[in-house]
């Protein structure tokens, strides 16, 4: 049924020029977008900035014809593009200093930018998103990628496979070899 | 770190990014800056309605249902191809189809459904003209036809016509109390295309069998009296202050000065052919027994067929006197009198001459080429056929 009303607002603004309907899907959306992008992020200025420009990029895909055939997976995938694009920049600026071979996952908890303005509970929480990136950094891409969206994010099997770009088959496959890994990672 | 550990973990982190909501001022400062992006960069272009179509398709229909439904629907559609492509087909060879042909009740059937599902007393009024015309149309190959079955399907056509130009009629009374510009326009044309039947039927007539003359002319006074019905919804129509601007006198006299004519030159020429059979009846037996009158140019006519055609033209002489006191009102009631009568004399004329036929061999020439003789030449007629008879 929501998939149906994004669609529809969709429709609208494809067809009706209903600028009215894109407000009504950046209304739906802002919020878990954030929230998306918050803990993977250094600062809240960043994760506003990565938000807005999410939505930006939501719009140039309408205007461009882009076929979007589910909106929420479609913002998680550019909101995690850009999440990508922020930490291989990063990445770069450090390179020019330091070389390091430590990949974009594990810069999260490096604090590049500081934790200003953020609550105790949030840097705890981050804290704890390291710890168990570390952990699962050890597997392989596709599962981290899978195991987040799905038990931090809480995405469905088919969001999650049209941000992966796979079949819902194939992510569920994923998810359950890659909780089975979980085991053999254990001490 | 166990497994458990992790997932307790993981658990605690969603549930602390649960709790995350972004600044209000962000979330409203971000929302007017991209309105007004959206508002600036939107299209104005129109979006075209196939392309909305196609729009509407893969955005409301879900892309697994569309998937689930997309083969039965496929496996349907060719089962409907199969078993209606054959009457699909069908009623387009019966497009073509004559009265008395095999699938000409499916061309009428076709036309009847093609007027229950037309919505609007005048689009169903255009219908059914076109439908008239069709049945003119038909009427006329079926003359060129030289079929043995002929004279029957072209009763057959006849009659249908009839009945088609009675529907007619009745549509033309349905539309009478709310003449709109449209509705004027398709009365104007029904009025012009009731015209139009009248001489092709007439045309038709001339040739035609003994055995079809009489349901062509009862045809010709069915497309006189919905040319009359069509006249009275102008004259209503110029009469009512709401939609007199609709209709001009002048179209109003147009209408009843054409009928009037026909009405007239079809007397004429029941009148013509009645003084031919007058002329040449003194070696027809069945005229030898009728009494003279001495100078009247119809001597020798059956009393009955005289009394008719005077009737008819005093009728018609009264609708001519009623138009030139500008009665408009009146004048319908009485042409459509005089369309009958005159069709009466018509029939009757036909008769007469038919048994001059038979009792003459050559006279179906002289009738032809009597046509236009004068009154006075009947005496020159009449040694004519003297002359060409056979001893």
């Amino acid at each position: 049924m929501s998939q149906l009303i994004d669609q529809y607002q969709l429709y609208r603004v494809r067809t009706r020029r209903d600028a009215d309907a894109f407000a009504s899907l950046y209304d739906r959306y802002i919020t878990s977008i954030y929230r998306f992008v918050y803990l993977k992020l250094p600062s809240r200025e960043v994760s506003e900035d990565v938000t807005s420009e999410t939505f930006l990029r939501f719009w140039n895909a309408i205007l461009q014809n882009t076929e979007i055939r589910n909106v929420r997976a479609f913002l998680y995938q550019i909101a995690r593009n850009l999440v990508v694009d922020f930490y291989r920049k990063e990445e770069a600026q450090k390179h020019t200093v330091v070389t390091t071979d430590q990949d974009y996952t594990s810069t999260v908890h490096e604090g590049l930018v500081s934790d200003r303005g953020r609550d105790q509970r949030v840097i705890e929480a981050r804290a704890d998103l390291h710890i168990v990136l570390e952990r699962i950094e050890r597997l392989k891409e596709d599962y981290r990628d899978v195991l987040t969206l799905r038990l931090i994010d809480e995405l469905g099997f088919a969001d999650i496979a049209l941000v992966l770009d796979k079949t819902p088959g194939h992510v569920r496959v994923i998810y359950h070899r890659a909780i089975k890994a979980l085991d053999k990672l254990s001490p | 770190m166990t497994k458990r550990d992790l997932l307790r973990k993981l658990h605690s982190v969603r549930t602390t990014e649960r709790s995350i909501v972004p600044d209000a001022e962000f979330v409203l400062r971000t929302r007017e800056k991209l309105l007004m992006q959206v508002r600036n960069t939107l299209p104005t272009r129109p979006v075209a309605m196939p392309k909305r179509a196609k729009l509407a398709m893969s955005h409301l229909i879900p892309q697994r249902l569309m998937n689930l439904v997309r083969a039965p629907a496929l496996a349907m559609l060719s089962v409907m191809v199969t078993v209606f492509g054959g009457s699909i087909l069908s009623v387009s060879a019966s497009d073509r189809s004559l009265p008395g042909d095999f699938l000409y009740p499916i061309k009428i059937a076709t036309e009847q459904t093609r007027l229950a599902f037309t919505s609007g007393k005048i689009d169903k009024l255009i219908l059914k003209s076109e439908f008239v015309d069709r049945r003119v149309d038909e009427i006329k190959s079926l003359a060129t036809n030289t079929d043995p079955e002929q004279p029957a399907r072209m009763r057959q056509a006849a009659e249908v016509l009839k009945r088609d130009l009675n529907t007619v009629k009745n549509q033309l009374s349905d539309v009478k109390s709310e003449v709109t510009p449209e509705t004027a326009d398709a009365v104007k044309l029904v009025d012009k295309q009731s015209e139009q039947i009248v001489e092709d039927l007439k045309l038709v007539r001339n040739d035609a069998a003994e055995e079809v003359k009489v349901s062509l002319a009862e045809a010709e006074v069915a497309a006189v009296h919905a040319g009359v019905t069509a006249f009275e919804v102008l004259l209503e129509a110029s009469n009512d202050p709401d939609s007199q601007w609709v209709v001009s006198e002048s179209d109003i006299r147009e209408s009843i000065n054409k009928k009037v004519d026909s009405i007239s030159a079809t007397l004429s020429d029941s009148a013509d052919k009645l003084r031919l059979v007058n002329a040449s009846s003194t070696i027809l037996p069945i005229n030898t027994q009728a009494t003279g009158t001495g100078d009247n140019l119809l001597l020798g006519m059956t009393s009955t067929t005289v009394g008719q055609l005077n009737a008819a033209s005093s009728t018609l002489q009264q609708a001519r006197v009623l138009l030139s006191e500008n009665k408009l009102g009146e004048v319908s009631g009485k042409l459509l009198e005089a369309a009958k009568a005159v069709a009466e004399v018509e029939v009757a004329t036909n008769n007469l001459v038919a048994s001059s036929t038979h009792a003459v061999a050559p006279s179906t020439e002289i009738i032809n080429t009597s046509s236009t003789t004068p009154l006075t030449g009947a005496a020159t007629s009449t040694s004519s056929t003297s002359t060409t008879s056979p001893p």
